[in-house]
């Protein structure tokens, strides 16, 4: 290349700058830039590390470069759900669950961070619904029960096999700041509107995500009151499938079972068994699941530490002899 | 979408819809304090709040074990287990307390107490006597704090006691003082367990019930029952109680100072928060199609009349505690004409 060429080729891409409309230009980069970014088998960099602390410092600057991105294309859907999903994940993974395993006498910083992650979960929440009225215009006043607005059984109708992703992260988000603050009543009331949309997604696509629909749902049928829909035999099916579905194996499964079913129940035995199944897995051996696993694993080391603080009812604390 | 697909799987790993797991680091001397209120509510907070408190004040020679979300039964299982040894305390309600000391009930007399401030006032009044009936049953008490009143929510909007006597009327056995002064008005009132209330009310086993604003909402009675009638029947309050075996390991010196953190982060944290879910609960019902109705002066006096009936009923047999109820009247005729109310 000699020296003219060398000005040249910059010099035209100035030009083409001054001849195309600025904004333009920016749509056809940000464009390829956000499908890139929402593309299936983009990116395992994240998911794929053995290292919780460095994906969770590098989470916020990933968060907000996609939302600048979708800023200039609203109307990326894809890039919308991923931008809501990362703020749930980041709420949930490093910000209220860190928080979950402070001594209880850092109650303000315990308190700041649940703060916090629902904070985040509504801004989720308010990114993805507007993906959902992207699908269907309707989606906020029948969701909201607003007089003479479409039933929300018959909205529901309208989202396909495509919108799966984008319903499930709305209820995630919906539920886990639901989760954070119980009796704030805007959550709560909304509630069965959230499940039905989980419901709608698993009608859609049973097996999505490698089951990520069974999980939310064993969760749910575990931790609801039976008056609320809560369901030991609708939970042990999700369960069941989700095993399936991992061939047997499956890190998230066997945690939120010890969770949600062996705890309450007070069986130390069925725990114990569960968080060892947990740390007998190798994060390498499925590298889609290496962080799920480490971020498993720490916490049945946390739980099997602490084992006799669990489990309350078999135990004499010292100085109660 | 890699990173969703994957962190999918996290999320489900560590998102609990209602149930907070939490771990307390042992001290030399812990109490295990059972609360039926999930971690993540206004109630679970007030709990963590005054252990926080209590391990700063003591060095982190005191603490609780909080075992939060029912884990640890129904009120009666835990006043079980606590008489046993295997739990050392408890937050408990009306129901709860009444069934360690019956003149607790007497508060929730139907249109006895009218506002907050009585409330207060009458709370105020009779700290030490409420201390010392639980005392006379081997507790001693962290604290009380108003829990919010109940009121009348039905099908039809016609709010006369002549009216409202025809309707089958859902009420909790456990509120004996509701329960039976209903029935000594000659009502219809059905016993359901609260599990059933939303089947009950869909199946038509009854169409009003007397529950407080936070349930009416949490559990969705309200769309089925979207009447409420504006006037505070009852209160009803909370109170923390830890058995005096226990207690009595606890160190002298710190024992006052933790019981008045204890009374004061109530007073300060649970007070207001339970004003302001019984006032955001009514907003929501009411933006979501409850026809809230205020009474006029002539239906509040009605109700008041219908009411004095059967309280003065249940006095006469014993279904009321007659001293409790005559001390609450003499408290509130004093502070009626103090002027303060």
């Amino acid at each position: 290349m000699n020296i003219h060429q060398g000005f040249f080729f910059p010099f035209l891409i100035i030009l083409g700058g001054l001849l195309l409309p600025s904004c333009a230009l920016d749509k056809i980069a940000t464009r390829a830039l956000a499908d890139t970014l929402s593309a299936p088998g983009s990116n395992t960099v994240f998911t794929g590390d053995d290292d919780p602390q460095l994906v969770g410092d590098s989470l916020p600057f990933t968060i907000k470069m996609y939302e600048s991105i979708l800023a200039s294309q609203p109307d990326h859907r894809p890039l919308r759900t991923t931008v809501g999903s990362l703020y749930v994940m980041y709420a949930n993974a490093f910000v209220a669950t860190p928080a979950q395993f402070l001594p209880e006498e850092n109650f303000e910083e315990k308190d700041r961070a649940k703060i916090r992650a629902k904070n985040l979960y509504l801004r989720a929440g308010n990114i993805l619904k507007l993906g959902l009225s992207q699908v269907n215009p309707q989606f906020e006043a029948s969701f909201s029960g607003y007089e003479g607005a479409l039933s929300f059984e018959r909205l529901l109708d309208t989202y396909k096999k495509e919108d799966v992703s984008t319903l499930y992260w709305y209820a995630a988000a919906w539920l886990s700041a639901a989760s954070l603050d119980v009796l704030d009543g805007t959550l709560s009331l909304r509630i069965p509107q959230v499940k039905a949309m989980v419901d709608r997604a698993f009608a859609l696509d049973p097996d999505w995500q490698g089951g990520a629909l069974h999980s939310f749902l064993m969760i749910y049928y575990s931790s609801m009151p039976e008056m609320l829909g809560g369901s030991a035999q609708k939970a042990l099916f999700h369960y069941d499938a989700l095993l399936r579905l991992g061939k047997g194996a499956s890190a998230d499964a066997w945690m939120a079972r010890a969770e949600t079913w062996a705890l309450p129940r007070q069986d130390k035995t069925g725990f114990v068994d569960f968080m060892n199944k947990i740390l007998s897995l190798d994060p390498q051996s499925n590298k889609d699941q290496t962080l799920v696993t480490v971020l498993a694993q720490n916490k049945a080391k946390y739980y099997l530490k602490n084992l006799e603080l669990l489990f309350w009812s078999d135990v004499i604390l010292e100085g109660n002899e | 979408m890699k990173i969703a697909s994957s962190f999918t799987k996290a999320l489900s790993l560590v998102f609990m819809i209602f149930i907070g797991v939490s771990t307390p680091t042992l001290g030399a001397q812990t109490l295990k304090v059972a609360s039926l209120a999930p971690e993540n509510s206004e109630y679970g907070k007030v709990l963590n709040r005054i252990n926080a408190e209590w391990i700063k004040l003591s060095g982190g020679k005191v603490r609780m074990q909080i075992i939060h979300n029912g884990a640890a039964g129904g009120e009666e299982e835990v006043q079980r287990r606590i008489r046993q040894g295997t739990i050392q305390g408890g937050l408990f309600t009306s129901m709860g307390l009444a069934k360690i000391s019956l003149p607790v009930l007497s508060l929730s007399t139907p249109l006895l107490i009218r506002n907050d401030l009585e409330l207060k006032n009458v709370l105020h009044v009779l700290e030490k006597e409420l201390d010392q009936y639980f005392q006379k049953e081997g507790f001693v008490s962290l604290g009380f704090a108003r829990g919010g009143w109940v009121y009348l929510f039905s099908k039809t909007n016609n709010w006369n006691p002549e009216d409202v006597r025809q309707r089958k009327i859902a009420a909790n056995t456990s509120d004996k003082a509701m329960f039976g002064t209903f029935e000594a008005m000659g009502y219809r009132p059905i016993s359901v367990a609260i599990p059933d209330y939303l089947n009950g009310l869909s199946s038509g086993l009854f169409d009003t019930m007397i529950v407080s604003p936070l349930a009416a909402l949490q559990f969705q009675w309200f769309d089925k029952a979207n009447q409420m009638l504006d006037l505070k029947v009852a209160p009803f309050i909370g109170g923390i109680l830890v058995d005096e075996r226990a207690w009595n390991r606890v160190p002298g010196d710190l024992r006052p100072k933790l019981i008045q953190a204890a009374r004061t982060v109530l007073s300060l944290e649970l007070d207001p928060a339970v004003d302001r879910l019984e006032s955001t609960s009514i907003q929501k019902m009411v933006e979501n199609r409850l026809n809230k109705t205020t009474p006029t002066p002539q239906l509040t006096a009605a109700w008041a009349a219908e009411f004095q009936v059967g309280v003065d009923k249940m006095l006469a047999t014993g279904g009321l505690d007659a001293p409790s109820v005559e001390r609450i009247r003499t408290i509130l005729k004093d502070f009626r004409t103090s002027g303060e109310n």
